[in-house]
């Protein structure tokens, strides 16, 4: 087989001697700690957050590489389990242990990671993906919840907005949100949200946006497309090609 | 077409670049494989306006970061580059990744190809295997992770236990081994 590469003289000799030096090294000594910071953190944005955040208990040199991540990558389904054996424990738990079943919550988690995370300013949040299948709770509640966190999201000049509601509710984006869009590269929306951007174009601007995905999301009313397109320099844009829609009167 | 048959890719440059590793093997490769590692690339056009005559196959780079067996590895991961780097978009093609990712097996591997990609600043190769090492952490124990990778946990137990009640969230349903 060719490599393309020639070596030099014994060859086979010091293949196997490094293979042997490798071996050995494996499960002994801690040279995956030891790369750089910022080697470590590219390795931690491939991980969910809760993924990540798991490895900030493996030594000191790890706790605080997760808050330095630029991103939120959050599936309701990872905590759903969390959520089912949290409920099951209601009946056994005293009063007092009431906010702590609320800590097991999807939303409570998402905004408890969101404070953390902000409390160290040295990476803001850029990337945000965001999938909502459903934890149970009142879905009054979880719009409620969203519309906190959207916010917050937003205003932190976020460059990557993925959100995918898979509850049955609608959840209507709401258009004071549109004001807070200028920093958006990416925006991918996906199932059960309502689309209704201001009739005023000058409240609403994707000056910077290149990617926008719409997949099954639904609009409030029959121009709401084509005035959020109007919005977005269109020469840059791409459109996903399952992109999708149904008016919602 | 006569001469081609030490080169199966007669649109790739012929010109080759001969680089020397930390245990002083020379490799010679393709000018188009050595330029994927920007810091040979940036090593290279230096030496080329300093000395014009220093062109092609008699220039040398040295590596001194990088051993043989390391360089060997990242340069035929090199040569697969235009199949490697496409986005997986479904589910299927990224169980395909995951397979090619998990060749390169051991974690003492592993950080010595990122190791090297950083050092060579190799921008491909650094996307890939660090993505091969979060695979190994992905959804995996505390413990496993610590074994693998030979990580000494530095907390206090009393610290840990403190910190795994606060984050219990975070270890439920991971997989143990």
């Amino acid at each position: 087989m060719d490599f393309g590469l020639h070596w030099g003289r014994r060859k086979t000799l010091r293949v196997v001697k490094v293979k042997d030096q490798l071996q050995s090294t494996v499960g002994k000594d801690d040279r995956i700690s030891n790369l750089p910071e910022s080697l470590l953190c590219h390795i931690l944005s491939f991980l969910t957050t809760k993924e990540a955040i798991v490895t900030s208990i493996l030594s000191s040199r790890w706790k605080p590489l997760w808050t330095f991540l630029p991103k939120l990558n959050f599936d309701s389904i990872e905590f759903e389990g969390i959520s089912s054996s949290a409920k099951e424990q209601i009946p056994n738990q005293q009063h007092r242990h009431h906010d702590q079943l609320n800590r097991f919550t999807f939303a409570h988690i998402v905004f408890w990671v969101l404070a953390l995370h902000n409390r160290n300013n040295v990476n803001p949040l850029k990337h945000s993906r965001l999938y909502w299948r459903s934890d149970g709770s009142d879905p009054i509640h979880v719009k409620t919840w969203l519309h906190t966190l959207l916010h917050t999201l937003l205003s932190h000049d976020l460059e990557e907005l993925n959100l995918h509601i898979g509850f049955p509710q609608f959840y209507i984006f709401p258009s004071t949100l549109f004001n807070h869009v200028k920093t958006l590269v990416v925006m991918k929306l996906k199932g059960n949200i309502v689309l209704d951007p201001p009739s005023s174009s000058a409240l609403l601007s994707f000056s910077s946006l290149k990617i926008l995905h719409l997949e099954n999301v639904h609009y409030a009313k029959h121009d709401s497309f084509s005035r959020l397109l109007s919005c977005c320099p269109s020469s840059k844009i791409y459109l996903s090609k399952y992109m999708s829609w149904a008016i919602v009167v | 077409m006569s001469n081609t048959s030490e080169n199966p890719n007669p649109s790739s440059s012929s010109a080759k670049i001969t680089l020397k590793t930390s245990d002083n093997e020379l490799f010679e490769v393709e000018e188009a494989v050595a330029m994927k590692f920007c810091t040979v690339k940036q090593y290279f056009e230096d030496e080329k306006d300093n000395d014009v005559a220093a062109r092609g196959s008699s220039t040398v780079i040295p590596l001194p970061n990088v051993h043989s067996a390391v360089l060997a590895r990242l340069i035929s991961y090199c040569k697969k580059l235009p199949q490697s780097n496409a986005v997986a978009d479904n589910h299927e093609e990224e169980e395909t990744k995951k397979k090619e990712r998990k060749q390169y097996g051991t974690p003492g591997d592993l950080v010595d190809l990122i190791s090297a990609a950083n050092y060579l600043d190799f921008k491909e190769g650094l996307e890939f295997f660090n993505q091969a090492l979060a695979d190994h952490i992905q959804n995996k124990s505390v413990e496993y992770v610590r074994k693998f990778f030979g990580i000494k946990g530095d907390f206090e137990p009393h610290e840990e236990e403190k910190y795994r009640e606060e984050y219990a969230w975070a270890f439920e349903g991971v997989d143990e081994d």
